[in-house]
Formats: C-alpha cells, structure tokens, sequence
C-alpha cells in the first residue's frame, strides 16, 4: 500500500493493476531518467561549445550521438564544432547527414555552403536542365515523412471530390469536381514518388566525403594504378562500387576513379 | 701672436666678467704618432684659465712649450650676440719609444674651481724612414699638398677606403652603423670623380654623417700612419636575415703628387708644380651576419624591432555626437626604427566611419639609432549615437635586449556618442543615405541550442504498414459512408417521388368531395376541403411537410419550380379566400363556385410541375 500513498491518485486496490501500473511508471521513469541524462549532456556540451571549449564539447555531442538515435540538431552542432576545430572533412560529413534528416532547415544548408567554400577542390557539376533543378529543389523542401502526410491530406481530399463527384446536384459540379479529383490524385501520387525519393536518399550510403588531406586517385584498384587525378579533403564522392580494400568513385563532374576506402567517409 | 694678444686685451677690455656657462676643459692630440715625430698637444678651457697643472707627460719628451695662446670669437645672428673665448697651452712632444703611450691628466683652475682632462692615449709607431716633412702639415686642419722636399715615394698616391661596422651579427632589424672612412698617406686629396656610395641592399639605411670637407686624422693601420677621414656614416636596418653582401665603395680620386723627377734647374725647384694623378679606389666586399627573429612572433608583430616601446590612445574628445566627426590619437614612442613602425589596425565598430589616417613621425636619428615618436591620427565620425567600447589597440615589437617579443597595449577605449541633435528632421530625411547591408565577415550559424529531439535511425512513418493501413481505412471510411449515404438518399428519394406521382390524384381527389360539399351547399366543409387540396398538393409537389409550409415557403417552391409569377398570386389568393371563408361563413353559392373553378384551374396549370 505505500505505492498507492506515494501516488495518490492509484485508487484501485486489485494487486495486479498496481504492479502494471507500477512497471509502466518505471518504464516511463527509466525512459525519462535517460532523456534527462541526454539532455543534462545536451545543455552541458551546448555550454561548452559557447565557451569555446570544442573538444570537450565534441566529446560531450559524441555520447549522444554514441546512443544511436539521431537528430538534425545533434549532427548539426558536432558539425559546427568540428568546423570550429578546423576539421573541415568531419564538419562537411556531419552537415551532410543533419541535412539528410531535415533538408529544408536553412542553418544546416548554409553552414554547408561555407564549409564547401573553404574546401580545395572547385567540381563544376554537369549542367543539369532547368526544371530538373526545380523538381529537386522542390523534392528537398521537406522530408520523407512531410510527404507521406501531405499525400494522405491529398488522398483524403481526392475521396471529399469523389463524394462531390457522385452526389453533387447540378452536372458542372460533377464535372469540376471530376476533373480536381483527377489532378490531386496525380498530386498525391507524386507525392508518395518524392517520398519515396527522400528516403531512398535517407538510407543512402552512396555518398562519401574525402578525409585525408590529399587523395590521389588511381585508374585501378591497386597501388599500381596510373595516378588519374588529386582530390583534397571535403571533396563530396559517390562510391560506385567496393573491390577489396578499393572503391570506385565518381565526382559531381562525372569523372571516376579508383581510392582506397579509408580515403573516404560515408555520410 | 701679437695681434692674437691684442684682440685679446681689446676683448677684455670691452667685456669684462665674461664667464662660460660650463666651463670645458679638453685635450687635444693626434692618436697616432711616429717615433721621433714631433706633434702638439694642446690643452684647451673656454674659460679664463688661472692656475694650469700640466700633466704627467710619460714616455714623451717635451720639446717646446708651453705656450699660451687665446681668441675670442662674437657672432652677431639676428640680434643675438653670442661670444666663445677660448684659451689654450701647447707643448709639442716627440715620442721616443713605440707602443701606446698616456699622458696623464692635466689640471686647471678657473674662477677657483678645479678641472681636469681626460688622460690622452697616443699610439707610437715604428718610423718610417721619411716621415719627417709632418710637422708643419699636422696644425694644418684641411688636406693641402704636403710640403716635402723629398722625392715622390709609393707613399704618396697610398690611399684607400674602407667601410666599417660597428657590429658584425646584428639581429634583423637591430640598429648598427657603417663608416666609410678614406685612407691616405699624405693629406693629398684634391677631390672625387664618380663617386657609387653602396646601396645596402637588404637593409634600410639613413645617412646619419656626411661631412661636406673631410676632416683628417691620424691612425695606425699595420704599423703605418695614415691620415683618416670620414666619408660618410650611415645607420643601417636590416630588412632580411642571412649574409648580407655590401657593395663596396667605388670613387676615381685626384691627388696631387710631386714629380719625382731631379730638379733640373733652380726655376724648377722654385716652381715646382704638382702633378694630378687620379686613382680608382674601391673598398672590399664585406658581409654583415643577420640572424632572424625568432618564428614565435605574434600575430600583432609587424616587423618593429627595438626597445622601450611605450603606446598611447586616446580620442581628442570624450564623447561626441553622431555625425560630427573626431579623431583617435595613438602614439607609439620607443627606440628603434621608428620609420618603419605600421599603423596599428584598430577595430572601429562597424557603423563609425574611418578616414585615411594621417601618420606624423617626430623621430631623430644618431648614430645610436632611431628614437622618438610616431603619432597616428584616426578621422572617423560615429554615424549612430550610443556607447561603444573600442578594444585596447596591441602593438607587438621584438626586445633586443630581452630577446623576445614584447605585446604593449594601450588601455582599453570608450567613447559616448550624443545623439545628433540634427538627426531626424526634415531637411536630413532628403540625404538619408540608403545602402545595402554590408557583410563583415561571413562565419557559419550558431549552434541549435533547443530541445534535442532524438529518435531511431529507422524512424520514418513512410513506408510503415500505418502509413498504407490510413490509406486503405481513408478508402474504407468512403466508400462506408458512400453506400450508407446513397441507401438513405435512395429511401428518401422514394417517398418524395410517390408522393409526387400522386400529388394530381390526391388534389383531383380532395375536388371531388370539395365539389360535393358545393353541391350540398355546406361552405365550410367546401372551403377547408378546398384548402387542404392546395396544401396538400403543394407539400406532395415539394416533398416538405405541412407543417414547413409556410406563404414565403410556398413562393420559393414554386419560384424553384419555375412557375409563373401570376400563377403562384392566383394560387396564394385562393389560399386567401379559403382562409377568409373559413372565419367568415356565409359566402354565397357564386362566390364558392367561382373559387372551385379557381382552384381547378391554378392546380392544372401546376400538375406538370
């Protein structure tokens, strides 16, 4: 009975409620218990970080990071104090993957592009066509999960016009309605294609960011190989394939090319 | 000597109590004499000297002397009268032994008090063989022709130049001096032809001595007398470190020489004319070892190398008012190049206008080095009012005495801006200067200090069975809604549609008893007959209950419907006359007979509807 005296407002008496009771407030507890602890670090390393001490900062951002959950913020900070630290590879990474979680957060995107500044290597990208950009654009406005609900909202209006469509008096509603229905269901489709798009792009480790200083890059997989070309830290790759200890890459501009997998850093 | 006392006297006479501020009291001798050479030394005071002790004279023999002599000189510059006096005593000596030889100090005493001179060191060397023509040439003080019977030797066109430096390692940007000094045997020069002074490449230098007639003196180099004279002195910066190389000296020197031919005649010896000879004399390369500053140095460090750096600022106001311009004030003071000391970078907050700033250099130069001040002045006008804090301005200079580098700053600087008491008005809105905001310094965002917000790698709802199952509940939901929807719609459509269908039998119906009642004359039942006839038909037509009936509702159903408007007055009027009838019985067998032909009639023409 001290459980029910230390929570009052557990009124039942039957033994089995409160021991359910009791082992889901423990589980609640031990849950918040452990968000307490990460916040505590959390607040900790943010104070750390505006001290200017960013090692110390770093490691505190590392324990959470070390609990395998994620966070655009989390990433976004332990970017920021890597850049700080004049870690630019590191930096680039970190905002590469807060960015992968929220592409539409502005900070991110901006830090990203100072730190792409201040990288060696200038790649012009193959020109793209213009509406492409635009879809791209549009795709990365908001996330996986912001698509699957504006595809349901979508969804759901396209059955309210279907509703419109059978029970409606005169035939020019029927007709708008109709005609509305169809565009949204596209809408919604697409939507459910962009969502698909963005978490592909979640859960896609085809992207690597350049680590070491200087990398040459080799025509084969093997020391042997003809020096093709140098890249420098920061430099964003996509890993094409992986023979051994060797991966091919190919850079923004479509050249491609043979370096060791230590080289370079998965986002 | 004579004339020389007769001044004397005349000026005694005619300034009386003269008396030099500070007595001076010196002794003057060649530093380097032959043995058996003749020379002077005279013992100098500006004073009227009373009591003279000569001095120990040590390995030199007194051959002459002494002898008093004094002069007396009055410049008159622009009013100002200043007048030297001098008195002096010469012994001439001959030195009898090689070495470097003392003579002690001599004493004096003037207007009762006692001076002594410094003790004079003379170098003896070994004699040359015709050394003996210098005599005369040594009161001499400007280079002429040595008077020598002698035949031209060697000695005659002898002469050199050197450059000298007073250090031979010296950190980079340490002070130090180069000498060009000229070398002769004989005070024979007549003058320079294409003189090439070198440039010190690698240094910053300053001409800090350049005699416009040399003066010659005496100096032993290897055991030979030489006369010396200063070419030029120079104060030397260096600019880099490692060995530095100096270009020599290079000059085409005239000198006059004596034909060293026999005189053939008496007119010859008696006209004797010198002969110009000209001779190249260059000085050798020399290298100056210049280390380099330690690679500690501050960011601050400018490259100012010296001692005893002081830095002041200070604003030439308090506080000032927005728009009206004032000027910071930084003065850096120490030894050391002064010449090359930046102006220090000051950080302006971003809405102060600044100015090109005016640098003044009140440095002197000595062979020492470079001393003094150098005054930076900053124009700037606060262009917003408020209270601003401008950092301690560093300047960061490397100690050659400490070693190290040494950060000085100035103490930290506030200022308060009034607000313009202009601002605002109408006349300056016209002028306000609009522009775009300018960027500083581009630096990455600040970190997201807000609640974290952790969740699983595999958090997504899209491509969740929820994700589908709203989807297909979205669908279900519709199409439950459809069916019971349509079901109910069906059933109400039913009774609507009967009751239409009936609507005319119904009223033809209600007539029929209606024209029985007319028959049997019983106008009540006639009239309530009639009446429920038209409402009932009415509320069949449209699908609403009586009770929903209203006069305003059976207008807007029929106008729905269509019907002309003098159809529906007809209708709403017969409606009327039941109603009247009703409350007022005892309408006659016409009128009844004329509202069932009415009523017929109105219902006819609504049955299509």
């Amino acid at each position: 009975m001290k459980y029910t005296t230390a929570y009052p407002h557990t009124h039942t008496t039957a033994h089995w409620r409160i021991g359910a009771f009791i082992a889901a407030l423990c589980m609640a507890s031990s849950f918040a218990a452990q968000a307490q602890i990460v916040d505590s670090i959390w607040a900790k390393a943010n104070t750390l970080y505006a001290a200017g001490s960013y090692d110390d900062a770093l490691q505190h951002y590392t324990m959470i990071e070390a609990s395998g959950e994620v966070s655009a913020d989390l990433f976004y900070n332990i970017g920021n104090t890597y850049f700080k630290q004049n870690n630019l590879a590191k930096s680039i990474i970190y905002y590469e993957r807060a960015l992968k979680l929220h592409p539409e957060d502005r900070d991110i995107t901006h830090n990203l592009d100072i730190a792409n500044a201040v990288t060696i290597d200038k790649i012009e990208p193959v020109p793209e066509f213009f509406v492409t950009t635009w879809i791209k654009n549009i795709r990365n406005s908001a996330s996986a999960d912001t698509w699957a609900w504006v595809s349901l909202a979508l969804f759901a209006f396209v059955l309210l016009l279907t509703w419109f469509f059978f029970f409606a008096r005169s035939v020019a509603w029927r007709k708008i309605s109709f005609i509305l229905a169809v565009i949204v269901l596209l809408f919604s489709i697409n939507s459910i294609v962009f969502a698909g798009y963005r978490k592909t792009a979640l859960y896609d480790t085809s992207a690597a960011i350049i680590t070491p200083a200087v990398v040459t890059v080799k025509s084969s997989p093997d020391a042997s190989g003809k020096d093709l070309f140098i890249l420098h830290e920061g430099t964003k790759v996509t890993i094409l394939e992986t023979l051994g200890e060797w991966q091919s890459i190919r850079l923004a501009d479509g050249k491609q090319g043979w370096i060791l997998k230590y080289a370079a850093e998965v986002i | 000597m004579m004339k020389r006392v007769f001044i004397f006297v005349i000026a005694l006479l005619s300034f009386t109590g003269i008396r030099a501020e500070t007595v001076n009291f010196t002794a003057s001798a060649p530093r380097a004499v032959a043995v058996g050479e003749a020379f002077r030394i005279s013992f100098n005071v500006n004073a009227n000297l009373n009591n003279f002790t000569p001095p120990d004279f040590g390995g030199f023999s007194v051959m002459a002397g002494p002898s008093n002599s004094s002069s007396t000189s009055v410049q008159i510059i622009n009013g100002q009268t200043t007048q030297t006096f001098m008195m002096s005593v010469t012994y001439v000596l001959q030195a009898t032994q090689e070495g470097k030889l003392q003579i002690g100090a001599a004493g004096a005493t003037v207007n009762g008090q006692t001076y002594q001179t410094q003790p004079v060191t003379i170098e003896v060397v070994k004699a040359n063989a015709p050394q003996n023509n210098n005599t005369q040439n040594q009161a001499a003080p400007q280079g002429q022709p040595a008077e020598s019977h002698q035949n031209i030797s060697a000695d005659e066109t002898d002469a050199f130049v050197r450059i000298h430096f007073n250090k031979s390692t010296v950190v980079q940007g340490e002070p130090m001096n180069a000498t060009i000094k000229l070398y002769t045997r004989q005070m024979n020069i007549a003058g320079f032809e294409n003189i090439k002074f070198p440039v010190f490449n690698g240094f910053w230098s300053q001409d800090i001595e350049s005699p416009q007639q040399l003066q010659f003196q005496r100096e032993n180099v290897n055991g030979k007398l030489y006369y010396t004279a200063l070419l030029r002195r120079y104060i030397l910066y260096p600019q880099q470190s490692g060995a530095l190389k100096i270009d020599p000296f290079e000059a085409t020197c005239t000198m006059q020489v004596r034909n060293n031919q026999q005189p053939r005649n008496i007119f010859d010896s008696f006209f004797d004319t010198p002969q110009q000879v000209r001779k190249q004399i260059k000085s050798p390369a020399s290298t100056v070892q210049v280390s380099p500053l330690p690679g500690n140095a501050p960011a601050s460090f400018k490259g100012s190398v010296g001692t005893n750096f002081r830095i002041t600022a200070a604003f030439n106001r308090d506080s000032s008012i927005a728009n009206d311009a004032l000027s910071l004030v930084v003065k850096i003071s120490g030894e050391g190049n002064m010449k090359l000391v930046e102006t220090p970078k000051v950080n302006f907050p971003p809405h102060f206008e600044a100015y090109d700033v005016k640098v003044t250099d009140n440095s002197k130069t000595s062979a020492a080095g470079i001393s003094g001040t150098k005054q930076f002045e900053y124009p700037v006008i606060p262009r917003s009012e408020g209270s601003f804090d401008i950092p301690a301005i560093e300047f960061t200079y490397f100690d050659i005495n400490k070693k190290q580098y040494v950060t000085i700053r100035s103490k930290d600087l506030h200022l308060g801006v009034a607000k313009d008491p202009n601002a605002g008005s109408a006349t300056n809105v016209a002028n306000i200067n609009r522009q775009t905001v300018k960027t500083l310094n581009n630096d990455i965002h600040y970190i997201k200090a807000s609640k974290l917000h952790l969740h699983a790698k595999n958090f997504l709802f899209f491509g969740t069975t929820g994700y589908y199952l709203l989807f297909v509940l979205l669908f279900a939901l519709f199409v439950i809604l459809y069916y019971s929807f349509k079901n109910h719609l069906k059933k109400s459509q039913d009774v609507v549609r009967v009751r239409h269908r009936k609507a005319n039998k119904i009223a033809q119906h209600r007539l029929k008893t209606a024209g029985q009642y007319l028959k049997d004359g019983n106008s009540n039942n006639f009239y309530d007959e009639v009446s429920r006839a038209l409402w009932g038909f009415l509320s069949d037509k449209s699908g609403l209950t009586i009770a929903d009936l209203s006069r305003d509702a059976v207008r807007e159903t029929m106008q729905r419907k269509n019907a002309k408007e003098e159809d529906i007055n007809a209708y709403l009027q017969i409606l009327d006359e039941c109603e009247y009838a009703r409350y007022a019985p005892g309408a006659g067998r016409v009128e009844m007979e004329k509202t069932y032909n009415d009523a017929i009639a109105v219902i006819s023409k609504f049955v299509e509807l």
